[in-house]
């Protein structure tokens, strides 16, 4: 396994993410990241690090059927979980199991290869880069993003500061392991090494959405790697802790629940 | 089985990128470069070098 250190979702995770991060943010930075493609009709298409689906299913939607879809991720559970809102059978998407630095596609393969917040847990990031340039066709695209640092994320500073504070220094180097690579002049060295060109490098700003918030703190939870280090706090430091991040991040709580804002660096590539 | 014909050509070997093809039992499949056997579980293929089996003669 060397495609993701980070965020392996695994039990309930993937259920928890389709619940409450797909339409926290998820969703609506996976539709932004499909238009930014500029799909042509008979595309084929990759998602790396597909994880439960949401960009091939934007993509699906994008596409209205011509084409061909493939996600591909190295974490089996995800892909039950995508295979289960998308079964293979009648849908335009394939779902692959598959380690981006040893991809299962010939040569020339695909005209689009997207991939949301994947790059920064991949543990060979020249590697997975030349891979992905290698199974796209000349005039390839590569659309990704990546969140930019810690420090742009007031939900996520507050989480991590939490996590060191109630939980582990592991589930709170999990977290910041999300945030490594939003340096562009990083990120275009990497995307030159590999050959890439016409780089072109979006800042983007969003804002995560849910209501209420409790529920979303409680889902995200869920959904995160740490889940049972949370589980595993006991009820009383548990909720000392929901109290403690509620508090801190107050400023960005009204009336429809949490409204903070999040960047990321949204990327386009061709070969 | 829902893998095709058609979709067994976009997919290579993840070692050495060369043709696999189903195996008899329709439920793996296999490069005869690298003698390997990639499983298919659930309708997805587990395209992983790790995990595949090694073919004995």
């Amino acid at each position: 396994m060397t495609e993701k250190s980070g965020w392996q979702l695994c039990g309930d995770g993937p259920e928890a993410y389709e619940t409450y991060i797909v339409p926290a943010f998820s969703g609506a930075w996976a539709a932004d990241l499909v238009n930014r493609a500029d799909l042509r009709n008979g595309d084929r298409i990759l998602d790396v690090g597909c994880g439960t689906g949401i960009v091939s299913r934007y993509a699906l939607k994008e596409m209205g059927g011509s084409g061909r879809i493939t996600g591909m991720d190295v974490n089996e559970t995800v892909l039950e979980k995508a295979r289960e809102i998308c079964p293979p059978n009648g849908s335009a998407i394939e779902w692959r199991h598959g380690d981006v630095s040893d991809m299962p596609f010939p040569d020339d393969n695909f005209d689009v290869v997207f991939c949301q917040q994947g790059l920064q847990y991949f543990s060979d990031r020249p590697r997975a880069l030349n891979e992905i340039n290698r199974v796209l066709v000349d005039q390839g695209r590569f659309v990704f993003s990546v969140w930019r640092p810690l420090a742009y994320f007031p939900f996520y500073r507050v989480l991590h500061h939490a996590l060191e504070q109630y939980v582990n220094m592991e589930a709170a180097a999990q977290l910041a392991s999300a945030f490594t690579l939003g340096d562009s002049t990083q990120l275009r060295d990497l995307l030159e090494n590999a050959s890439f060109k016409e780089i072109d490098i979006r800042l983007t700003i969003k804002q995560m959405r849910y209501s209420p918030f409790e529920d979303f703190l409680v889902g995200g939870f869920l959904a995160s790697p740490f889940a049972h280090d949370i589980l595993a706090l006991g009820a009383s430091k548990r909720e000392e802790m929901f109290r403690v991040i509620k508090k801190s991040i107050s400023n960005y709580i009204d009336d429809h629940g949490l409204a903070a804002p999040m960047e990321a660096l949204v990327v386009s590539a061709s070969t | 089985m829902t893998l095709d014909r058609e979709l067994l050509e976009i997919l290579a070997c993840p070692k050495c990128k060369g043709e696999i093809h189903l195996n008899t039992a329709e439920d793996g499949l296999i490069c005869d470069t690298c003698r390997l056997l990639y499983e298919i579980r659930d309708d997805i293929p587990i395209m992983l070098i790790d995990e595949a089996t090694e073919i004995k003669d």
